[in-house]
Protein backbone atom coordinates (compact mmCIF):
# COMPACT_ATOMS: atom_id res chain seq x y z
CA UNK A 1 0.00 0.00 0.00
CA UNK A 2 1.32 3.57 -1.07
CA UNK A 3 2.43 6.07 2.07
CA UNK A 4 0.16 8.37 0.82
CA UNK A 5 -2.70 5.78 1.16
CA UNK A 6 -1.76 4.53 4.75
CA UNK A 7 -1.72 8.15 5.80
CA UNK A 8 -4.96 8.64 4.47
CA UNK A 9 -6.58 5.99 6.06
CA UNK A 10 -4.89 6.87 9.18
CA UNK A 11 -6.59 10.18 9.08
CA UNK A 12 -9.72 8.93 8.26
CA UNK A 13 -9.57 6.64 11.46
CA UNK A 14 -8.77 9.42 13.32
CA UNK A 15 -11.24 11.58 11.84
CA UNK A 16 -14.11 8.74 12.65
CA UNK A 17 -13.22 7.93 16.19
CA UNK A 18 -13.38 11.96 16.95
CA UNK A 19 -16.72 12.46 15.57
CA UNK A 20 -17.75 8.85 17.08
CA UNK A 21 -19.26 11.07 20.30
CA UNK A 22 -21.19 13.37 18.01
CA UNK A 23 -22.82 10.76 16.13
CA UNK A 24 -23.61 9.15 19.30
CA UNK A 25 -25.33 12.79 20.93
CA UNK A 26 -27.14 12.95 17.57
CA UNK A 27 -28.28 9.10 18.02
CA UNK A 28 -28.52 8.73 21.46
CA UNK A 29 -29.38 12.22 22.87
CA UNK A 30 -31.23 15.22 22.09
CA UNK A 31 -30.24 15.01 18.63
CA UNK A 32 -31.41 17.04 15.76
CA UNK A 33 -34.47 18.27 17.89
CA UNK A 34 -32.22 20.05 19.79
CA UNK A 35 -31.70 22.31 16.48
CA UNK A 36 -35.33 24.39 16.25
CA UNK A 37 -33.97 27.59 18.01
CA UNK A 38 -31.06 29.45 18.83
CA UNK A 39 -30.59 28.83 22.71
CA UNK A 40 -30.66 24.87 21.99
CA UNK A 41 -28.70 24.92 19.01
CA UNK A 42 -26.04 26.89 20.23
CA UNK A 43 -26.21 24.88 23.76
CA UNK A 44 -26.29 21.79 21.46
CA UNK A 45 -23.20 22.69 19.75
CA UNK A 46 -21.30 23.30 23.21
CA UNK A 47 -21.68 20.10 24.11
CA UNK A 48 -20.39 18.60 20.93
CA UNK A 49 -17.94 20.45 20.82
CA UNK A 50 -16.61 19.52 23.89
CA UNK A 51 -17.25 15.89 23.04
CA UNK A 52 -15.01 15.89 20.11
CA UNK A 53 -12.55 17.90 21.54
CA UNK A 54 -12.21 15.52 24.67
CA UNK A 55 -11.98 12.53 22.52
CA UNK A 56 -9.17 14.55 20.15
CA UNK A 57 -7.40 14.90 23.44
CA UNK A 58 -7.47 11.37 24.71
CA UNK A 59 -5.82 10.32 20.94
CA UNK A 60 -3.23 12.83 21.04
CA UNK A 61 -1.95 10.66 23.99
CA UNK A 62 -2.55 7.44 21.67
CA UNK A 63 0.16 9.27 19.07
CA UNK A 64 2.67 9.97 21.54
CA UNK A 65 3.71 6.82 23.18
CA UNK A 66 5.45 5.45 19.73
CA UNK A 67 3.91 2.60 19.16
CA UNK A 68 5.78 1.04 15.75
CA UNK A 69 1.91 0.21 14.38
CA UNK A 70 1.16 4.02 14.55
CA UNK A 71 4.22 5.19 12.88
CA UNK A 72 3.98 2.57 10.14
CA UNK A 73 0.76 4.05 9.28
CA UNK A 74 1.65 7.70 8.79
CA UNK A 75 5.24 6.45 8.01
CA UNK A 76 7.71 7.85 10.75
CA UNK A 77 7.65 8.79 13.99
CA UNK A 78 8.42 12.37 12.87
CA UNK A 79 5.33 12.81 10.69
CA UNK A 80 3.31 11.20 13.82
CA UNK A 81 4.63 14.22 16.00
CA UNK A 82 2.83 15.98 13.64
CA UNK A 83 -0.07 14.26 13.84
CA UNK A 84 -0.22 14.91 17.56
CA UNK A 85 0.48 18.58 17.46
CA UNK A 86 -2.59 19.25 14.64
CA UNK A 87 -4.65 17.04 16.63
CA UNK A 88 -3.36 18.58 20.27
CA UNK A 89 -4.46 22.28 18.18
CA UNK A 90 -8.15 21.09 17.35
CA UNK A 91 -8.69 19.72 20.55
CA UNK A 92 -7.76 23.42 22.24
CA UNK A 93 -10.00 25.29 19.26
CA UNK A 94 -13.05 23.05 20.33
CA UNK A 95 -12.61 22.66 23.70
CA UNK A 96 -11.92 26.82 24.03
CA UNK A 97 -15.20 27.39 22.25
CA UNK A 98 -16.81 24.47 24.23
CA UNK A 99 -18.15 27.14 27.61
CA UNK A 100 -18.43 29.76 25.25
CA UNK A 101 -21.45 28.16 22.92
CA UNK A 102 -22.91 26.55 25.82
CA UNK A 103 -23.65 30.09 27.49
CA UNK A 104 -24.33 31.97 24.40
CA UNK A 105 -28.11 30.89 24.90
CA UNK A 106 -27.90 33.74 28.00
CA UNK A 107 -26.55 36.53 25.69
CA UNK A 108 -27.75 39.01 25.75
CA UNK A 109 -30.87 38.48 27.78
CA UNK A 110 -28.85 37.28 30.92
CA UNK A 111 -25.24 38.12 30.23
CA UNK A 112 -24.65 37.82 34.49
CA UNK A 113 -25.76 34.31 34.46
CA UNK A 114 -23.42 33.22 31.46
CA UNK A 115 -21.03 35.18 33.17
CA UNK A 116 -21.29 32.76 36.34
CA UNK A 117 -21.54 29.96 34.30
CA UNK A 118 -17.55 30.76 33.17
CA UNK A 119 -16.07 31.81 36.73
CA UNK A 120 -15.42 28.92 40.07
CA UNK A 121 -18.51 28.45 41.77
CA UNK A 122 -19.57 26.23 44.35
CA UNK A 123 -19.92 23.59 41.47
CA UNK A 124 -16.85 21.23 41.46
CA UNK A 125 -17.61 19.87 37.82
CA UNK A 126 -17.24 23.26 36.70
CA UNK A 127 -14.68 24.11 38.25
CA UNK A 128 -12.84 21.31 37.14
CA UNK A 129 -13.40 22.53 33.50
CA UNK A 130 -12.47 25.93 34.03
CA UNK A 131 -8.79 24.39 35.49
CA UNK A 132 -8.11 22.31 33.21
CA UNK A 133 -9.18 24.22 30.62
CA UNK A 134 -6.72 27.13 31.63
CA UNK A 135 -4.15 24.45 32.30
CA UNK A 136 -4.50 23.17 28.57
CA UNK A 137 -4.59 26.82 26.89
CA UNK A 138 -1.04 27.53 28.77
CA UNK A 139 0.57 24.76 28.00
CA UNK A 140 -0.19 24.79 24.09
CA UNK A 141 0.57 27.73 24.14
CA UNK A 142 4.04 27.01 25.28
CA UNK A 143 4.38 24.33 22.88
CA UNK A 144 3.06 26.53 20.07
CA UNK A 145 4.22 30.21 20.26
CA UNK A 146 7.29 29.73 23.07
CA UNK A 147 11.14 28.85 22.09
CA UNK A 148 11.48 27.56 25.88
CA UNK A 149 14.56 24.97 26.02
CA UNK A 150 13.79 21.31 25.18
CA UNK A 151 14.12 20.25 28.40
CA UNK A 152 12.42 22.38 30.09
CA UNK A 153 9.33 22.13 27.57
CA UNK A 154 9.41 18.30 27.61
CA UNK A 155 8.61 18.68 31.76
CA UNK A 156 5.66 21.52 31.15
CA UNK A 157 4.22 19.29 28.18
CA UNK A 158 4.15 16.28 30.67
CA UNK A 159 1.44 18.25 32.86
CA UNK A 160 -0.60 17.86 29.86
CA UNK A 161 -1.57 14.36 31.41
CA UNK A 162 -3.17 16.30 34.91
CA UNK A 163 -4.78 18.80 32.74
CA UNK A 164 -6.55 15.31 30.77
CA UNK A 165 -7.07 13.97 34.73
CA UNK A 166 -8.44 17.06 35.21
CA UNK A 167 -11.04 16.75 32.52
CA UNK A 168 -11.97 13.25 32.97
CA UNK A 169 -13.01 14.46 36.80
CA UNK A 170 -14.85 17.23 34.92
CA UNK A 171 -17.16 15.41 32.10
CA UNK A 172 -17.72 12.68 35.01
CA UNK A 173 -19.66 14.99 37.42
CA UNK A 174 -20.71 17.47 34.58
CA UNK A 175 -23.63 15.16 33.97
CA UNK A 176 -25.29 15.34 37.59
CA UNK A 177 -24.10 18.10 38.95
CA UNK A 178 -24.93 21.16 36.48
CA UNK A 179 -26.05 19.62 33.19
CA UNK A 180 -29.69 18.84 33.48
CA UNK A 181 -29.57 16.51 30.63
CA UNK A 182 -28.27 13.25 30.18
CA UNK A 183 -26.38 14.02 26.80
CA UNK A 184 -26.89 11.03 25.46
CA UNK A 185 -27.53 7.29 26.69
CA UNK A 186 -24.57 5.80 27.47
CA UNK A 187 -22.66 8.81 27.82
CA UNK A 188 -20.79 6.77 31.00
CA UNK A 189 -19.30 4.15 29.30
CA UNK A 190 -18.07 6.89 26.54
CA UNK A 191 -16.60 9.27 29.02
CA UNK A 192 -15.04 5.99 30.36
CA UNK A 193 -13.51 4.71 27.36
CA UNK A 194 -12.46 7.97 26.60
CA UNK A 195 -10.63 8.50 29.86
CA UNK A 196 -9.36 5.30 29.72
CA UNK A 197 -7.53 5.57 26.40
CA UNK A 198 -6.26 8.98 27.04
CA UNK A 199 -4.98 8.17 30.67
CA UNK A 200 -3.75 4.64 29.93
CA UNK A 201 -1.89 5.89 26.48
CA UNK A 202 -0.63 8.90 29.10
CA UNK A 203 0.38 6.08 32.07
CA UNK A 204 2.30 4.08 29.06
CA UNK A 205 4.24 6.99 27.87
CA UNK A 206 5.79 8.18 31.10
CA UNK A 207 5.81 5.38 33.59
CA UNK A 208 5.84 2.16 31.83
CA UNK A 209 7.42 2.71 28.57
CA UNK A 210 10.60 2.88 29.35
CA UNK A 211 10.05 -0.44 31.80
CA UNK A 212 8.83 -2.26 29.03
CA UNK A 213 10.92 -1.59 26.15
CA UNK A 214 14.37 -1.50 27.11
CA UNK A 215 16.96 0.70 25.62
CA UNK A 216 20.22 -0.13 23.80
CA UNK A 217 22.73 1.28 26.04
CA UNK A 218 26.00 2.30 24.13
CA UNK A 219 29.44 3.60 25.26
CA UNK A 220 31.09 6.89 23.18
CA UNK A 221 33.94 5.59 21.34
CA UNK A 222 34.81 8.57 19.63
CA UNK A 223 34.27 12.28 19.74
CA UNK A 224 34.70 14.28 16.59
CA UNK A 225 35.23 18.35 17.00
CA UNK A 226 34.61 20.55 13.56
CA UNK A 227 33.65 24.18 14.33
CA UNK A 228 30.40 23.79 16.07
CA UNK A 229 29.78 20.00 14.68
CA UNK A 230 30.01 16.99 16.90
CA UNK A 231 30.64 13.74 15.32
CA UNK A 232 29.66 11.02 17.94
CA UNK A 233 30.62 7.42 17.42
CA UNK A 234 28.85 4.71 19.62
CA UNK A 235 29.33 0.94 20.27
CA UNK A 236 26.81 -1.36 21.75
CA UNK A 237 27.36 -2.45 25.39
CA UNK A 238 25.28 -5.77 24.96
CA UNK A 239 23.19 -6.23 21.88
CA UNK A 240 23.23 -3.60 19.15
CA UNK A 241 20.51 -2.48 17.83
CA UNK A 242 18.89 -3.11 13.96
CA UNK A 243 18.28 -0.24 12.25
CA UNK A 244 18.20 1.23 8.80
CA UNK A 245 20.94 4.19 7.30
CA UNK A 246 18.94 7.11 7.57
CA UNK A 247 16.47 6.39 10.24
CA UNK A 248 16.46 8.39 13.71
CA UNK A 249 17.04 6.82 17.18
CA UNK A 250 16.12 8.97 20.81
CA UNK A 251 19.76 9.14 22.99
CA UNK A 252 19.90 10.14 26.36
CA UNK A 253 23.65 11.04 27.46
CA UNK A 254 25.30 10.38 30.93
CA UNK A 255 26.93 12.62 31.77
CA UNK A 256 26.34 15.82 34.67
CA UNK A 257 26.68 18.30 32.38
CA UNK A 258 23.67 17.61 30.08
CA UNK A 259 20.53 17.44 30.97
CA UNK A 260 18.78 14.37 31.04
CA UNK A 261 16.46 14.38 28.61
CA UNK A 262 16.66 11.91 25.09
CA UNK A 263 16.69 13.81 22.17
CA UNK A 264 16.33 12.59 18.54
CA UNK A 265 19.14 12.41 16.22
CA UNK A 266 19.85 11.16 12.64
CA UNK A 267 21.53 8.02 12.25
CA UNK A 268 24.58 8.85 10.14
CA UNK A 269 26.21 5.17 9.97
CA UNK A 270 25.41 2.42 7.43
CA UNK A 271 22.22 0.29 8.13
CA UNK A 272 23.27 -2.63 11.08
CA UNK A 273 26.43 -1.21 11.65
CA UNK A 274 28.41 -2.25 14.88
CA UNK A 275 29.34 1.20 15.32
CA UNK A 276 26.80 3.73 15.37
CA UNK A 277 27.46 7.60 14.20
CA UNK A 278 25.54 10.85 14.85
CA UNK A 279 26.56 14.23 13.83
CA UNK A 280 25.04 17.11 16.43
CA UNK A 281 25.27 20.81 15.76
CA UNK A 282 25.55 23.10 18.11
CA UNK A 283 21.67 24.38 18.33
CA UNK A 284 20.40 25.24 21.42
CA UNK A 285 21.11 25.25 25.19
CA UNK A 286 21.52 21.34 25.35
CA UNK A 287 23.85 20.91 21.97
CA UNK A 288 25.72 23.44 23.77
CA UNK A 289 26.94 21.89 26.50
CA UNK A 290 28.56 18.87 23.89
CA UNK A 291 31.53 19.85 24.57
CA UNK A 292 31.27 17.93 27.98
CA UNK A 293 31.55 14.85 26.59
CA UNK A 294 33.87 12.16 27.43
CA UNK A 295 34.95 8.73 25.86
CA UNK A 296 33.42 6.24 27.69
CA UNK A 297 30.18 7.92 28.47
CA UNK A 298 27.19 5.75 28.21
CA UNK A 299 23.99 6.85 26.48
CA UNK A 300 21.15 4.90 26.15
CA UNK A 301 19.26 4.89 22.99
CA UNK A 302 15.89 4.23 22.42
CA UNK A 303 14.25 3.62 18.70
CA UNK A 304 14.99 3.58 15.99
CA UNK A 305 12.25 5.04 14.25
CA UNK A 306 11.65 6.80 10.37
CA UNK A 307 11.45 5.37 7.15
CA UNK A 308 13.37 7.67 5.68
CA UNK A 309 15.46 5.62 3.76
CA UNK A 310 16.15 5.07 -0.34
CA UNK A 311 15.51 1.39 -0.42
CA UNK A 312 12.01 1.38 0.85
CA UNK A 313 10.70 3.01 -2.84
CA UNK A 314 10.88 1.71 -5.64
CA UNK A 315 12.23 4.34 -7.91
CA UNK A 316 16.03 3.60 -9.43
CA UNK A 317 16.50 6.87 -9.76
CA UNK A 318 16.51 9.22 -7.10
CA UNK A 319 17.34 12.60 -5.75
CA UNK A 320 18.14 13.72 -2.52
CA UNK A 321 18.49 17.16 -1.04
CA UNK A 322 20.33 17.63 2.33
CA UNK A 323 20.46 21.08 3.80
CA UNK A 324 23.68 21.68 6.34
CA UNK A 325 22.94 19.43 9.20
CA UNK A 326 20.11 17.52 7.49
CA UNK A 327 23.12 15.94 5.15
CA UNK A 328 23.22 13.53 8.38
CA UNK A 329 20.56 10.39 7.13
CA UNK A 330 22.03 11.02 4.02
CA UNK A 331 25.77 9.73 5.17
CA UNK A 332 24.93 6.16 6.09
CA UNK A 333 22.57 5.70 2.95
CA UNK A 334 25.80 6.66 0.89
CA UNK A 335 27.45 4.09 2.89
CA UNK A 336 24.61 1.42 2.21
CA UNK A 337 25.27 2.18 -1.42
CA UNK A 338 28.68 1.71 -1.49
CA UNK A 339 28.57 -1.07 0.34
CA UNK A 340 25.35 -2.56 -1.09
CA UNK A 341 26.70 -1.58 -4.78
CA UNK A 342 22.99 -0.70 -5.50
CA UNK A 343 22.43 0.08 -9.33
CA UNK A 344 20.08 2.99 -8.22
CA UNK A 345 21.07 6.25 -9.86
CA UNK A 346 20.87 8.71 -7.16
CA UNK A 347 22.15 12.96 -7.21
CA UNK A 348 22.79 13.99 -3.48
CA UNK A 349 22.63 17.74 -3.02
CA UNK A 350 23.94 19.40 -0.51
CA UNK A 351 23.38 22.82 0.23
CA UNK A 352 25.00 24.59 2.75
CA UNK A 353 26.72 28.17 3.56
CA UNK A 354 29.90 27.88 4.41
CA UNK A 355 32.90 25.38 3.37
CA UNK A 356 32.82 24.07 7.05
CA UNK A 357 29.19 23.54 7.02
CA UNK A 358 29.52 20.75 4.39
CA UNK A 359 29.53 17.40 6.69
CA UNK A 360 31.07 14.39 4.96
CA UNK A 361 32.64 16.28 1.64
CA UNK A 362 35.29 13.43 1.63
CA UNK A 363 33.00 10.61 2.17
CA UNK A 364 30.53 11.79 -0.50
CA UNK A 365 33.06 13.35 -2.69
CA UNK A 366 35.16 9.91 -2.83
CA UNK A 367 31.44 8.19 -3.87
CA UNK A 368 31.00 10.32 -6.20
CA UNK A 369 34.38 9.68 -7.88
CA UNK A 370 33.80 5.62 -7.40
CA UNK A 371 30.11 4.61 -7.22
CA UNK A 372 28.43 4.70 -10.61
CA UNK A 373 25.65 6.32 -11.03
CA UNK A 374 25.97 8.55 -7.42
CA UNK A 375 26.42 11.70 -8.22
CA UNK A 376 27.50 14.33 -5.13
CA UNK A 377 26.39 18.05 -5.97
CA UNK A 378 27.33 20.42 -2.97
CA UNK A 379 25.79 23.54 -3.67
CA UNK A 380 27.45 26.87 -1.55
CA UNK A 381 23.84 29.16 -1.24
CA UNK A 382 26.20 32.03 -0.21
CA UNK A 383 28.20 31.83 -3.91
CA UNK A 384 25.71 30.22 -5.89
CA UNK A 385 22.34 31.50 -4.27
CA UNK A 386 19.29 29.21 -2.49
CA UNK A 387 18.83 26.15 -4.93
CA UNK A 388 15.74 25.60 -6.34
CA UNK A 389 13.50 23.12 -8.39
CA UNK A 390 14.75 24.64 -11.78
CA UNK A 391 18.62 24.30 -10.46
CA UNK A 392 18.42 20.15 -9.83
CA UNK A 393 16.27 20.11 -13.12
CA UNK A 394 19.44 21.46 -15.04
CA UNK A 395 21.74 18.87 -13.56
CA UNK A 396 19.79 16.28 -12.82
CA UNK A 397 17.53 16.27 -15.94
CA UNK A 398 13.52 15.59 -16.50
CA UNK A 399 11.77 14.59 -12.87
CA UNK A 400 9.72 11.82 -14.51
CA UNK A 401 9.82 8.59 -12.89
CA UNK A 402 12.25 9.80 -10.19
CA UNK A 403 12.43 9.92 -6.11
CA UNK A 404 12.79 12.34 -4.09
CA UNK A 405 14.75 12.60 -0.28
CA UNK A 406 14.72 16.16 1.37
CA UNK A 407 16.48 16.72 4.90
CA UNK A 408 16.42 20.24 6.10
CA UNK A 409 15.09 23.18 7.91
CA UNK A 410 11.25 23.33 6.92
CA UNK A 411 11.20 26.55 5.33
CA UNK A 412 14.00 25.16 3.05
CA UNK A 413 11.58 21.81 2.07
CA UNK A 414 8.37 23.25 1.59
CA UNK A 415 9.80 25.95 -1.37
CA UNK A 416 11.34 22.84 -3.51
CA UNK A 417 8.18 20.29 -2.46
CA UNK A 418 5.96 22.69 -3.60
CA UNK A 419 7.55 24.23 -6.86
CA UNK A 420 7.95 20.35 -7.56
CA UNK A 421 4.61 19.54 -7.37
CA UNK A 422 3.58 22.28 -8.81
CA UNK A 423 5.94 20.61 -11.89
CA UNK A 424 3.56 17.32 -11.90
CA UNK A 425 5.96 15.37 -9.08
CA UNK A 426 3.58 13.37 -7.44
CA UNK A 427 3.33 13.63 -3.50
CA UNK A 428 4.16 9.86 -3.28
CA UNK A 429 6.93 10.02 -4.52
CA UNK A 430 8.25 13.18 -2.06
CA UNK A 431 10.10 11.87 0.81
CA UNK A 432 11.00 13.95 3.79
CA UNK A 433 12.75 13.82 7.13
CA UNK A 434 10.68 15.69 9.54
CA UNK A 435 13.77 16.79 11.58
CA UNK A 436 12.12 19.69 13.75
CA UNK A 437 8.53 18.01 14.28
CA UNK A 438 8.19 20.20 17.15
CA UNK B 1 7.57 27.52 10.16
CA UNK B 2 6.49 23.75 11.36
CA UNK B 3 2.34 24.00 12.17
CA UNK B 4 1.94 27.78 10.66
CA UNK B 5 -1.29 27.40 9.51
CA UNK B 6 -2.11 25.83 12.96
CA UNK B 7 -0.74 28.38 15.30
CA UNK B 8 -2.66 31.02 12.93
CA UNK B 9 -5.95 28.93 13.88
CA UNK B 10 -4.80 29.03 17.37
CA UNK B 11 -3.89 32.54 17.89
CA UNK B 12 -6.72 33.40 16.37
CA UNK B 13 -9.12 31.18 18.47
CA UNK B 14 -7.33 32.15 21.57
CA UNK B 15 -7.82 35.71 20.84
CA UNK B 16 -11.40 35.18 20.44
CA UNK B 17 -12.27 33.16 23.35
CA UNK B 18 -10.05 36.02 25.59
CA UNK B 19 -12.24 38.71 24.25
CA UNK B 20 -15.61 36.79 24.37
CA UNK B 21 -14.79 35.64 27.71
CA UNK B 22 -13.77 38.70 28.65
CA UNK B 23 -16.74 40.48 27.23
CA UNK B 24 -18.75 38.33 29.32
CA UNK B 25 -17.47 37.98 32.03
CA UNK B 26 -17.14 42.03 32.45
CA UNK B 27 -20.56 42.92 31.19
CA UNK B 28 -22.09 40.30 33.36
CA UNK B 29 -20.25 41.61 36.37
CA UNK B 30 -21.38 45.12 35.48
CA UNK B 31 -25.11 44.22 34.96
CA UNK B 32 -25.29 41.85 38.52
CA UNK B 33 -23.54 45.42 40.30
CA UNK B 34 -25.76 47.80 38.78
CA UNK B 35 -28.75 44.85 39.28
CA UNK B 36 -27.17 45.31 43.15
CA UNK B 37 -27.22 48.64 43.64
CA UNK B 38 -31.11 48.79 42.54
CA UNK B 39 -34.16 48.87 45.34
CA UNK B 40 -34.56 45.37 43.80
CA UNK B 41 -32.38 43.56 45.66
CA UNK B 42 -33.06 44.36 49.13
CA UNK B 43 -36.49 41.91 48.80
CA UNK B 44 -35.38 39.00 50.12
CA UNK B 45 -36.57 35.82 48.90
CA UNK B 46 -36.87 32.47 50.37
CA UNK B 47 -34.50 30.42 48.84
CA UNK B 48 -34.95 26.22 48.45
CA UNK B 49 -32.24 23.65 47.95
CA UNK B 50 -32.29 22.42 44.39
CA UNK B 51 -29.98 19.57 44.13
CA UNK B 52 -31.34 16.71 41.74
CA UNK B 53 -29.25 14.37 39.31
CA UNK B 54 -30.72 13.68 35.79
CA UNK B 55 -31.58 9.80 35.75
CA UNK B 56 -34.06 9.90 32.73
CA UNK B 57 -34.87 12.39 30.04
CA UNK B 58 -38.78 12.17 31.65
CA UNK B 59 -37.55 13.08 35.27
CA UNK B 60 -38.79 15.62 36.87
CA UNK B 61 -36.35 18.30 37.90
CA UNK B 62 -36.85 20.75 40.54
CA UNK B 63 -36.19 24.86 40.58
CA UNK B 64 -35.28 27.32 42.88
CA UNK B 65 -37.27 30.07 42.60
CA UNK B 66 -35.87 33.60 43.15
CA UNK B 67 -36.96 37.27 42.46
CA UNK B 68 -33.43 38.79 41.69
CA UNK B 69 -33.93 37.35 38.28
CA UNK B 70 -36.63 36.20 35.86
CA UNK B 71 -36.24 32.45 35.01
CA UNK B 72 -35.55 31.87 31.14
CA UNK B 73 -38.25 29.53 29.40
CA UNK B 74 -37.69 28.50 25.83
CA UNK B 75 -39.19 25.20 24.31
CA UNK B 76 -38.39 22.51 22.30
CA UNK B 77 -41.01 20.27 21.02
CA UNK B 78 -42.78 20.20 24.01
CA UNK B 79 -39.64 20.24 25.99
CA UNK B 80 -39.84 22.68 29.15
CA UNK B 81 -36.90 24.16 29.27
CA UNK B 82 -36.07 26.29 32.74
CA UNK B 83 -33.60 28.68 33.44
CA UNK B 84 -33.40 29.85 37.03
CA UNK B 85 -30.72 31.66 38.87
CA UNK B 86 -31.11 31.26 42.38
CA UNK B 87 -29.07 34.29 43.43
CA UNK B 88 -25.82 35.40 41.99
CA UNK B 89 -23.65 32.28 43.70
CA UNK B 90 -25.61 29.78 42.67
CA UNK B 91 -25.21 28.77 39.42
CA UNK B 92 -28.37 25.70 38.54
CA UNK B 93 -29.40 25.14 34.68
CA UNK B 94 -31.42 23.03 35.10
CA UNK B 95 -33.80 21.51 32.14
CA UNK B 96 -37.21 20.34 33.04
CA UNK B 97 -38.78 18.04 30.78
Amino acid sequence: MKDTTKTFLGWTTILLISLLPAFLWFKFGAGAEEFVDYGSSVHSLGEIFGLVGMTLFALTFVLSTRVKEIEEVFGGLDKVYIVHGILGGVALILILFHPIFLVLRFIPQNISLAANYLLLSQHLSTNLGIFALIGLVILVYITLFTKMKYHRWKFTHEFLGLVFLLAVFHIFLVRGEVSGDNIFSGYLIYASVVSFIGLGAFSYSLFLKNRMIRNAVYTIQKIEKNKDTFLIELTPEHKPLRYQAGQFVFIRFYNKHLSKEAHPFSIASKSNSLIMKVFIKKLGDFTNHLGYLNVGDKVSIEGPYGKFNFKNYPSKNQIWVAAGIGVTPFLGMVEDVINDKTDTKIDLYHTFNDESDCIGYNSLSYADSHINGFKFVPWNSSKKGRIVSDDIKKISGSFKGKEFFFCGPTAFKESIINSLVKEGVSRDRIHEEAFDFR
Amino acid sequence: MRFKKLKIFVGISLILFVLIVGNIITFGLMQKYDYEGSDESKVIAPIYANKSSASGSNSQQTTTASTTSAPNNSSTSGNQTTVVQSNYKNKNLIKQA
